[in-house]
């Protein structure tokens, strides 16, 4: 199964960086992102949680190392979008070295961009291979991963979501990101362990409820955080980016959807003592305000087509697919071993 | 961090009136030794000295600093900030770490919490002390009046004096929340008649019982919960004074997390050192174990590890974004007037720390001891570096010029330091430096664990 998910992805990454166009490609990052963030967010999770031998991991590190260990179908998942570059980031396309200036048109050149995420690929698919597997954890190690992986998602999403926008670089926007990776993989996890009926101590499930509000709440402050300061400054390459987001249906977007889930979502995390249906809406909502804020982020700057949302729907469930599939295995055998 | 949670940090001869008597006694039974006059009567002299600052300052005004424009924000500000980061970490240790069930916390909560109390209230008043009519300071607040001046809604000053005023008062509120059984402890114990009343009055009628324990739990862990978003978003502010100002170095989005994460490093180094001297000073060696400074040593190095990575991420992010003003700032960093403390600061900061990655320099206590004072010098120069770097490098060439704290800068942070121990000084032989009853549930637990 695990072969054929990796095999069928492989054949439409083919077909699509031989024949896609813009707003295939469009749709394709756009669930690349969605799954590489989950997997990411696990990878964090499982530091974190070692880390501080937290109760909590305890019903969710399986799902959670699954979902680490797919980080290989993530390297094929990335193929269309190295090989689109010219078609999906402005700086890339013909003419795009006008918009860069100084150091940024550097950085921002094709060849060096995919040498640093082939560099990223192969950094995390180490690191899921060394700290999600089972046994005892190593608690240096999980150091080890936490410190890595912070600078390197940080530069990753400034590369892959946040350069479609090269007037602006915003010191917390890979963070940011990351964290709120972090809360939809554990929402993701935990629902999963939900609809399992994973037997778990009341002492897990309350650290779960715990761990699942505090990120809420930093997905929250990091990102009104980094608004507040925009908003102070005002000056014109930040003020832009919030702008155009703040047009038309990108603001039902973000503000009609992903701010009222993340909200929905603390609000009903805050009083304790979760049943199995609030901590699954929770979770649920959590996920909802991840896809919808990373769809507000990245798909207001596409540079030449926007695909249509059933083409959105399509994608990320067809790349769902094959995630799922290579997941659920490894779920599978790591309940074997 | 829960490692140190899971071995037992308290010795295994260890008894529930044991710990009690260790704690109570150096404050009820004890007289104060000669170390302990030296020290307060040196601090009350510093005290003394930090009302004269204050008096010179009033009749003289902000020139006796070495303020001039453009470094118009000089020592005081670098000074709130530096005290005011030490101020949060202490609730937000003690409340973040009762709510991750760090039950070790019990021997460092109430003192961690009573350096809280001291450094944010000696924080707050050197704004004040800044301003050039320290006398209208409540002009900051949104009482009505006939003058019909309102303060500016949209500057993060202005919320600054919100949100720490709010953050003081909760302070005192958690702080005197979790001393009350305590306190009640101290009433029982006490043989004087005046220290019975005293004790007797503060504990509120504690007696004990399972209802007052209760409800007392129950709310201690609600304030735990409000306390952490509320350290957060105080200090998010600080950092916002330095965001919104457009300024180059300052203009930056990750600062305010950024200002949260080194206010836990530099207050966590601040636990260090205060737990070091407590721990000698009222012999509370059995209290406060080697396993304390093993997970306190790791919290330090996340912090650095964080601080780390917070330095590369503006080193990075002033490189990629190619502004030539912010390109001169970095470079005035690293090659200016103040480069030599740039890189003093780095070596306290982000290289120091690196040997508590060492679980037997982390257990060595004065390994950790040095490695906090080290610490706290690095962040205060983090601190007066982020304004000095700034402004002294301003936009316009011919304003530049480089600055020369005077006498009087120098005496005033010496003697805020002063004041701040001799708050210490009173502190520890008044009150119990240990939270006892949470210290005997730890030893509950410590025993269960045991058989």
């Amino acid at each position: 199964m695990r072969a054929g998910a990796l095999l069928l992805l492989a054949l439409a990454a083919a077909a699509l960086a031989a024949f896609g166009g813009p707003a295939l490609l469009e749709a394709w990052l756009f669930a690349f992102l969605f799954w590489a963030s989950l997997a990411l967010g696990s990878l964090g999770a499982l530091a974190i949680g070692h880390l501080l031998k937290e109760e909590w991991l305890r019903p969710v590190r399986g799902p959670l190392e699954a979902a680490a260990r797919t980080m290989p179908l993530l390297a094929v998942m990335a193929v269309p979008v190295l090989l689109g570059l010219a078609q999906l980031y402005p700086w890339a396309g013909p003419g795009g070295g006008a918009v860069l200036e100084g150091p940024r048109a550097l950085w921002l050149q094709p060849w060096p961009f995919r040498l640093r995420a082939a560099g990223f690929l192969a950094l995390w698919i180490g690191l899921a291979w060394l700290l999600a597997r089972p046994g005892r954890p190593d608690r240096r190690l999980s150091a080890l991963v936490f410190a890595l992986l912070l600078p390197s998602v940080t530069l990753a999403a400034q590369d892959w979501s946040l350069s479609r926008d090269p007037a602006w670089f915003g010191s917390l926007q890979g963070i940011a990101a990351w964290v709120e990776g972090l809360a939809g993989a554990l929402a993701a996890a935990t629902l999963t362990a939900l609809a399992r009926g994973t037997p778990s101590r009341e002492e897990s499930m309350v650290g779960l409820e715990r761990a699942l509000l505090t990120l809420a709440l930093a997905v929250l402050w990091l990102w009104f955080t980094q608004y507040i300061v925009v908003w102070m400054a005002d000056l014109p390459a930040e003020a832009g980016w919030y702008l155009r987001r703040m047009r038309g249906g990108w603001a039902w977007m973000g503000l009609g959807l992903a701010v009222p889930a993340l909200l929905a979502a603390i609000l009903l995390a805050a009083p304790p003592r979760h049943g199995p249906w609030r901590m699954g809406l929770v979770c649920a909502l959590l996920l909802v305000q991840h896809a919808a804020h990373l769809w507000w982020v990245v798909r207001p700057d596409a540079p030449l087509a926007l695909p249509p949302a059933w083409l959105d729907a399509a994608m990320l469930a067809g790349l769902g697919a094959a995630w799922l599939a290579w997941w659920r295995e490894g779920l599978v055998a790591r309940a074997g071993a | 961090m829960s490692a140190t949670a899971d071995k037992p940090t308290l010795p295994p001869e260890a008894s529930y009136a044991g710990m009690i008597g260790r704690v109570a006694d150096p404050v009820l039974e004890r007289r104060p030794g000669r170390r302990w006059w030296i020290g307060f009567g040196a601090t009350l002299l510093l005290t003394l000295g930090f009302a004269v600052c204050l008096a010179w300052l009033f009749i003289e005004g902000v020139g006796i600093w070495g303020i001039n424009t453009p470094v118009v924000w000089g020592f005081a500000i670098a000074n709130f900030v530096w005290w005011l980061g030490i101020g949060h970490a202490g609730t937000l240790i003690s409340a973040l770490l009762l709510i991750t069930r760090q039950n070790w916390r019990a021997s460092i909560n109430r003192f961690a919490e009573a350096m809280t109390l001291f450094a944010a209230t000696i924080a707050g008043l050197f704004p004040i002390m800044h301003l050039g009519r320290p006398y209208r300071f409540y002009w900051l607040v949104p009482y009505p009046n006939t003058m019909e001046v309102w303060p500016q809604w949209r500057s993060a000053l202005v919320w600054d004096f919100a949100a720490i005023s709010t953050y003081i008062i909760f302070s005192i509120l958690f702080w005197y929340w979790g001393l009350i059984p305590d306190l009640a402890t101290m009433r029982d114990r006490a043989r004087g008649r005046i220290a019975r009343y005293a004790y007797g009055a503060f504990s509120l009628g504690w007696r004990g019982s399972a209802r007052h324990w209760q409800r007392h739990d129950a709310l201690y862990r609600a304030m735990a919960g409000l306390a952490v978003p509320l350290v957060v978003s105080v200090h998010s502010v600080v950092g916002m004074d330095f965001a919104a100002s457009l300024m180059p170095g300052w203009q930056e989005t990750i600062f305010p997390p950024y200002f949260v994460v080194g206010a836990m490093f530099s207050g966590f180094a601040m636990v260090v050192t205060l737990a070091v001297l407590v721990r000698r000073g009222l012999g509370l060696q059995a209290v406060i174990t080697e396993r304390h400074f093993d997970g306190m040593g790791k919290i330090v190095l996340a912090g650095s590890v964080a601080m780390g990575i917070s330095y590369l991420t503006e080193w990075f992010t002033t490189w990629y974004g190619g502004d030539r003003i912010e390109y001169e700032h970095l470079a005035y960093l690293f090659t200016g007037d103040y480069a030599p403390l740039y890189y003093v600061m780095l070596f306290c900061n982000v290289l120091v720390p690196q040997i508590l990655w060492l679980g037997r320099m982390r257990r060595n206590i004065a390994v950790a001891f040095v490695v906090s004072i080290v610490i706290n010098i690095g962040m205060w120069l983090e601190r007066i570096l982020i304004i000095w770097n700034t402004l002294s490098h301003t936009h316009l060439p011919s304003m530049r010029h480089v600055f020369y704290p005077t006498f009087w800068d120098w005496a005033t942070l010496g003697c805020s330091i002063g004041l701040f121990a001799f708050l210490f000084f009173c502190f520890v032989r008044l009150v119990p430096s240990v939270a006892m009853h949470d210290l005997n549930k730890r030893l509950h637990q410590e025993k269960e664990a045991r058989g």
